[in-house]
């Protein structure tokens, strides 16, 4: 029995021993890989990544056909949560002013595929190492080096900008050294744009400055640089020798041509009293006629450059005196309606009283005078925008004949009278003192006055109705003159004769530049002329003023200006054109009745 | 193992019971066989092709050993007993290179409990040339271990899960023995058909998966020849 049990163990042991156990291998060749070959970029950069404010880099990261198990972006050894979408954003300020090491860490998948590659245990991983550069300090200024005319330009050159929080550059322009704001002439983005060319610089001073604005928006501008060239001057101005032509006031107007070529747009010519007034476009001429200049006082020629952009214009200017003062003579209305108002703001003016009032006026510049027996009395108004009126009051008891020099050139004042003796002139010059006030004969060319006392009534008076800025000059000049009842035979009933007919009065210019014994009056024109008249001068200025001529005269209740014409008898074939006359006549029945107070019997020529 | 051989013991309790009255044999048998496995082999294959890399197959299920015991009563021409016997196979798919190996095997083994009857084509002397026929219930334990391994990492990981099913099949045999005292040895060959399998239940479940050893055997097989009363051979 025991012989069966220990058969059946043995079986027993035989057949739980006799499990199937699977057998083999197999071996694959499988090459290993041991190195990474991606690459990666950040924004480009590839060492320093400069950063200035709010920052984006894109991560450009290529692993080629391997599968990316992990991407860590370390900044300061600090892993960063802010990288999404191959992006990293931070601000600047994060990271505070200066160096910052940026690391990226990159594991893939070998690609060797292998089992451990498959079963992602086996993969390759890269670092990847940049320096952040924060810069967010304020920006510095910076200085213009330099400036250069460049082919007609001027070319200004400044400093670079060469840390990394730029934005922009700004160039302004000034015309002084105030502190005034400048022009904005510039603007660029590019760095290593340090120079620009004006073209807005015709020569002459200005200054610059460059500002800079950092990524922050934080503007520093720079000094001020002064820059001075030369620019278009004045030269010279001459006589101009026209040997056909009578008139012998011409005059040439030189200067120098603008080296700024480039930015060059015109010349603008012009002088005080309206005597020249031009513009040129041609940068190659450098002079123009000048006619019809005053004597005796100087001129100012200004001549202004201007370049193609209208601001920055160069001006320059030359005083000439051309010597022999010339006048110009008007006459005065006396209106006896008035009563003691004087309407300045008319053509005319009246004076009936050394009591008046001066009525609102706007915008007019009148000098007035007014003969007495052995006085001359002259005043000067200057007023602008005068809405009240204005009283003053003269010293003394005025004769009614006037003579009034209307306003025609600035600060041109003068006073005229004529008598059998010459024509007697007051000139007030520019400025206001008792010297500047004369009386002048011009046929023996003497002064034979002078300016005895003045007066100042509300002088620079200054008042502001309805709220306006008024400016009041009020002078008056009380003139001596030598002799005056004798030279000056003024017929004071000849006016009277006229009241009633203001406005039927005749005005009356000279120009005194050709002497008069020289002169005769050959012809009178008028637009509206229908017949003529021949007038001899000697019946209007006296037999001592060897006048031959005739003169035209048209008979209307609107009297026209008549011009008239002077010869020169001695040299009649060269027919030189004289400064024109002006007057005003009123002829009523038979008699024509002059400006000067003179009356003629058209039947007596 | 406990049930196998709690099973066992209980046969053979039974068995020596009938001892003392029949004359019956005892042999033991080894041999080969060959099995279907259809359902295995498909997930065999499934193992091997849903990988990336290339994965081959090394074992499938091919012929194995086998071994059984059998109890029978000699009637003379013929004899009929207890088949007990045991078979195991498997299939394995594996893979490695340089970073690792990773198999996955398939073990199968099943018991067999059943009845067989012989009968003698001839009989002479002491050899006996015998066809016969038999029915077991074969009770299948299916592992399924998957093992890999990362050698740089020095990581090794294994798993293993067992499913069990039952089922039924019939074969049929031809055999020759010869005797030689109480010893008798033999050759035994056949075609064992496996009609009827459950599905294999997991510890997740039971599955679709179905057990296949149908296929032909072959064997020899020695034993003991015990007669009834005196004279038993064996004792």
């Amino acid at each position: 029995m025991r012989v069966i049990l220990l058969f059946f163990l043995l079986v027993l042991s035989i057949l739980v021993s006799c499990e199937f156990s699977p057998q083999g291998v197999n071996p694959v060749e499988v090459e290993r890989v041991d190195s990474a070959f991606f690459t990666l970029k950040v924004s480009d950069y590839s060492d320093t990544i400069p950063v200035t404010g709010h920052t984006i880099l894109v991560v450009d990261l290529d692993i080629k056909n391997l599968e990316l198990y992990e991407l860590n972006i370390l900044i300061n050894d600090q892993k960063i949560n802010t990288y999404n979408q191959n992006e990293i954003k931070f601000h600047a300020e994060q990271l505070g002013q200066g160096f910052h090491p940026l690391k990226v860490q990159v594991t893939t998948t070998s690609g060797s595929g292998s089992l451990a590659d498959v079963y992602n245990l086996e993969g390759l991983y890269a670092e990847f190492y940049y320096t952040l550069y924060v810069d967010i300090d304020p920006p510095h200024s910076l200085k213009i080096i330099d400036f250069s005319n460049e082919n007609g330009m001027l070319k200004i050159n400044w400093e670079r900008y060469n840390r990394i929080n730029f934005s922009s550059y700004i160039l302004y322009k000034f015309y002084n050294n105030t502190n005034s704001s400048g022009i904005q002439l510039f603007a660029s983005t590019n760095q290593n744009t340090t120079e620009y060319l004006d073209n807005s610089f015709i020569g002459g001073e200005c200054y610059y400055a460059v500002a800079v604005v950092s990524s922050q928006g934080v503007k520093i501008v720079g000094d001020k640089f002064r820059v001075y060239d030369n620019y278009a001057r004045l030269k010279d101005i001459k006589k101009v020798d026209l040997p056909d032509s009578i008139d012998d006031s011409v005059y040439e107007l030189s200067w120098s041509k603008t080296d700024y070529y480039n930015n060059f747009y015109k010349y603008k010519l012009s002088s005080y009293y309206e005597i020249l007034n031009a513009e040129v476009f041609d940068i190659n001429t450098t002079s123009v006629r000048v006619y019809d200049l005053p004597f005796g006082r100087n001129i100012p020629f200004i001549l202004t450059t201007f370049p193609a952009q209208h601001y920055g214009t160069a001006t320059d200017t030359l005083n000439f005196n051309f010597g022999e003062p010339t006048f110009e003579y008007n006459s005065v209305t006396h209106n006896p309606h008035n009563g003691n108002t004087y309407y300045i703001h008319q053509p005319y003016l009246s004076i009936l009283s050394s009591n008046g009032t001066v009525s609102s006026f706007e915008n007019v510049y009148i000098p007035y005078s007014v003969f007495s027996k052995d006085k001359i009395y002259m005043s000067t108004i200057d007023a602008l925008e005068i809405h009240n009126n204005v009283s003053f009051q003269l010293e003394e008891k005025i004769p009614v004949s006037l003579f009034y020099q209307s306003h025609k050139r600035g600060g041109f004042k003068d006073l005229i009278s004529v008598s059998d003796n010459g024509i007697f002139v007051a000139a007030v010059g520019e400025s206001s003192n008792n010297d500047s006030v004369i009386v002048y004969n011009t046929i023996s060319k003497k002064v034979i006055g002078s300016v005895f006392r003045s007066y100042s009534n509300n002088r620079n008076f200054r008042i502001t109705p309805n709220g306006k800025h008024v400016i009041l000059d009020n002078i008056l000049y009380e003139i001596e003159l030598d002799n005056l009842v004798e030279k000056l035979s003024i017929n004071k009933s000849g006016w009277q004769q006229y009241s009633g007919f203001a406005g039927n009065t005749a005005l009356f210019t000279i120009d005194y530049s050709v002497y008069p014994a020289c002169v005769k009056i050959y012809s009178l024109m008028s637009y509206q002329l229908d017949e003529e008249f021949y007038i001899n001068a000697t019946a209007l200025f006296g037999d001592k003023i060897p006048f031959e001529s005739k003169i035209l005269v048209y008979d209307t209740n609107t009297p026209p200006n008549i011009t008239i014409y002077l010869v020169d008898l001695l040299d009649q074939k060269s027919k030189k054109l004289c400064k024109a006359f002006e007057a005003r006549y009123f002829l009523s029945q038979d008699t024509l009745y002059s400006s000067f107070g003179y009356k003629v019997n058209l039947n007596d020529l | 193992m406990i049930f196998r051989l709690h099973l066992f013991l209980c046969l053979l309790t039974g068995l020596t019971v009938k001892l003392q009255a029949q004359n019956f044999n005892i042999n033991y048998g080894f041999g080969i066989g060959s099995y279907t496995m259809t359902d295995l082999k498909k997930l065999q294959e499934d193992n091997a092709g849903n990988n990336k890399l290339d994965y081959k197959t090394t074992e499938d299920f091919p012929s194995y050993y086998r071994s059984y015991l059998h109890f029978s009563l000699d009637f003379g021409d013929d004899f009929a007993g207890l088949n007990l016997s045991y078979q195991s196979t498997g299939a394995r798919t594996t893979y490695s290179d340089y970073s690792g190996e990773h198999t996955i095997d398939q073990i199968i083994n099943g018991l067999e409990i059943g009845l067989f009857y012989n009968y003698s084509i001839v009989n002479r002397n002491n050899s006996k040339l015998y066809f016969g026929m038999q029915a077991n219930s074969i009770i299948s334990t299916l592992k399924l271990k998957e093992e890999i391994s990362f050698f740089e990492q020095h990581i090794s990981e294994s798993s293993e899960e067992r499913g069990k099913s039952i089922g039924l099949n019939i074969g049929a045999q031809l055999g020759y023995r010869y005797s030689i005292n109480s010893f008798f040895i033999g050759l035994e060959g056949g075609y064992v058909l496996n009609p009827v399998n459950s599905g294999f239940k997991f510890n997740e479940g039971k599955s679709k998966l179905k057990a296949d050893w149908s296929g032909y055997r072959i064997s020899v097989t020695i034993g003991l020849k015990f007669k009834s009363g005196k004279g038993a051979g064996a004792g």
